[in-house]
């Protein structure tokens, strides 16, 4: 039933008031309070309803609902009111702007003279040089001081370019004075840089900057600011999705979806421009992670894997990727947990089949491989088929010594189900 | 009354972004209890530690109480929704409440059940159906919205206009357009773009109270 509820389909018709049906009205009704994302789709879906009706883009029964709800909410009726207030404006500055000439065209007249565009382009060509190569010495020496800062202890978990590896800390205390005033010193010399010579150099080491110190909002609007101005540099925007996904973690779960499908966006960007930017491919994964898309993390993680097998950063992807597996088997359909530990039983793959037992044995549910043993153990029984039978016993077995011999637990062996399951097959095969 | 409890709270109409303060009607309840400033505060810290997460928590509640008694047909939503979040104001300052919005729930399905009442009340004594005159709303003040897209960030007041600037065939083309010079996605876009309008609106509202 939840799936169906969360529907886009679902969602348009409740909010266009056509929703009757007690049932289905108590179950969003439910979810609308006890679930922040669906309350935020909900949201989305009523500003959507909003927009399309203002730009005269419902069909006419849908926009005749849409207008008897407004009867009854006087909160959206208001959204309505300010919605076409801002569409009114947005056309009316549209009108202004196209009869004034723009500051645009009238640049474009000059440079139609030729002697004033060469000349020109000359100079600008030398500004550019020399701002650009200044503000580089000076922004590689801040970011080269920054990452000494942090070559024991990385302030993110997500990897920034060029930083190199160090571990996560736990817990981060207050920087030492020493230290704080190198942060200080750099945060100065960067911000100097930035109103000398704004430019996506400048901007992406003051954003760098902020984002090792969780100044995460003003961290993406310098990073912004800098992937805008160099659009193609894969690293810029590894770094903007860097400070979305620290952001998304330190944000709560409402607003953390938002952040991180912006970060996701920022990775993948990384990656197109620069498919072998091992930054990005590695936080690309982390984020695919941590939005649950778990097989797509699995692929990732494994392509990161196949480009960098040997740095620390590797084992902090096998880490991710050991700990994905883990999950998938606790996620899995009863069925396909029984038809993998048999498949690994038959072909006496034994470390995998009691893999599979191990990490399901502690749920307690009906997933556990014996439980489901002992079940299709009855089944065949009673529908006589002796081999499976007889492979569920022995397998049960299996898996009762495996815990007698290995961790002293006798329960396994003493399952209510297998020692009278015994003694009944036994005297009747034997 | 709401600059006075503010004002005792050490809050600034700023800091604190609600928007429609129930108890700014000086709501009686049933027991004829009355929301002082001092249960509001209590209501405040309940909802959030601090004013601007309180602020967001209120509205997001209100957004849910709206929808609830709106989908539900109730001829007055906003008031059903205020007379909720009052009732709740109330309970937080006399006892602990863990579970917020399970709470708000059913205080909300209470307040629905009554006002069903006493509609059928009303019927069953004039044999008609005599609805109070709506409460009179504010007509729209063009003014505020001028002043709030002003303290808007320029990045986000013309990410609006923009957003609403084309003409209805070519508005999918716009957005398209909008959403690859952002280097976001359509959803993100359309993401920005409600909150930055959930911004605007409490401005507004506030500018216009």
């Amino acid at each position: 039933m939840g799936p169906s509820l969360k529907s886009e389909e679902t969602i348009r018709e409740y909010l266009l008031g056509r929703v009757s049906d007690e049932t289905t009205l108590e179950g969003i009704e439910g979810l609308l309070f006890t679930d922040e994302e669906f309350c935020s789709q909900v949201q989305l879906a009523e500003d959507g309803l909003i927009n399309d009706y203002v730009l005269g883009r419902l069909d006419e029964p849908d926009a005749e609902d849409f207008r008897a709800t407004l009867k009854t909410n006087s909160e959206r009726n208001f959204q309505v009111e300010l919605t076409q207030a801002l569409r009114e404006k947005a056309l009316s500055q549209q009108t202004v702007t196209e009869a004034r000439p723009s500051f645009f065209s009238s640049l474009a007249s000059f440079f139609h003279q030729p002697k004033y565009a060469g000349a020109f382009a000359v100079l600008l060509i030398a500004a550019v040089i020399a701002v650009v190569y200044f503000s580089r010495i000076n922004n590689q020496d801040q970011l080269a001081e920054l990452r000494s800062v942090y070559r024991e202890a990385r302030p993110t978990e997500t990897r920034i370019a060029e930083f190199n590896y160090a571990p996560l800390p736990q817990l981060r205390g207050a920087p030492d004075p020493v230290v704080q005033g190198r942060l200080r010193r750099i945060e100065n010399n960067l911000i100097d840089a930035v109103e000398k010579n704004s430019n996506a150099q400048t901007h992406h080491a003051l954003g760098v900057f902020q984002l090792t110190q969780q100044k995460y909002p003003e961290a993406i609007s310098e990073l912004e600011t800098a992937a805008k101005l160099a659009a193609t540099n894969a690293k810029f925007h590894n770094d903007l999705g860097s400070a979305y996904y620290e952001l998304a973690r330190a944000s709560r779960a409402e607003k953390k979806l938002e952040s991180l499908d912006h970060a996701l966006d920022e990775f993948t960007r990384a990656t197109e421009l620069d498919a072998n930017l091992l930054e990005a491919l590695f936080n690309r994964s982390l984020a695919l992670q941590e939005l649950g898309s778990r097989r797509e993390a699995t692929d990732s993680w494994t392509r990161y894997l196949q480009k960098d097998a040997s740095s620390p950063w590797a084992d902090e992807a096998r880490k991710n990727l050991a700990r994905l597996e883990n999950e998938q088997t606790l996620f899995r359909k009863d069925e396909d947990v029984l038809r993998d530990f048999l498949a690994a039983y038959r072909n006496q793959d034994k470390a995998r089949a009691l893999k599979i037992h191990n990490e399901t044995k502690g749920l307690l549910k009906t997933v556990m491989v014996p439980l489901q043993l002992s079940q299709k153990y009855l089944v065949a029984r009673t529908s006589g088929n002796e081999i499976e039978a007889r492979e569920s016993l022995e397998a049960m077995t299996f898996i009762g010594d495996f815990e007698r011999t290995q961790n002293s637990e006798f329960f396994f062996l003493s399952w209510p189900a297998i020692t009278p399951m015994r003694r009944l097959h036994s005297s009747r095969c034997c | 009354m709401f600059l006075f409890i503010c004002r005792e709270l050490e809050y600034s109409v700023a800091e604190l972004p609600l928007t429609r303060l129930p108890v700014l009607n000086l709501f009686k309840a049933k027991v004829n209890k009355e929301v002082t400033p001092e249960s509001f505060a209590t209501f405040l810290s309940w909802l959030g530690p601090d004013p601007e997460s309180a602020g967001e928590e209120y509205e997001r509640l209100r957004f849910r109480l709206c929808n609830f008694f709106g989908q539900r047909h109730c001829r007055f939503a906003d008031e059903l929704a205020d007379e909720t979040i009052n009732r709740v104001i109330l309970k937080v300052s006399e006892e602990p409440i863990g579970n917020k919005l399970a709470y708000f729930y059913g205080v909300a399905k209470n307040v629905y059940r009554e006002s069903l009442r006493k509609e059928r009340t009303h019927l069953d004594i004039d044999e008609v159906t005599v609805a109070a005159p709506a409460p009179e709303e504010q007509s729209f003040s063009s003014e505020c919205l001028d002043k709030c897209l002003a303290k808007l960030a320029p990045e986000s007041r013309s990410l609006l206009l923009d957003y609403f600037s084309e003409a209805r065939h070519a508005k999918v083309e716009l957005h398209r357009r909008i959403s690859e010079s952002l280097q976001m996605t359509q959803t993100a876009l359309r993401m920005r773009v409600m909150r930055t309008k959930q911004k605007l609106k409490i401005c507004v509202q506030k500018c216009m109270s």
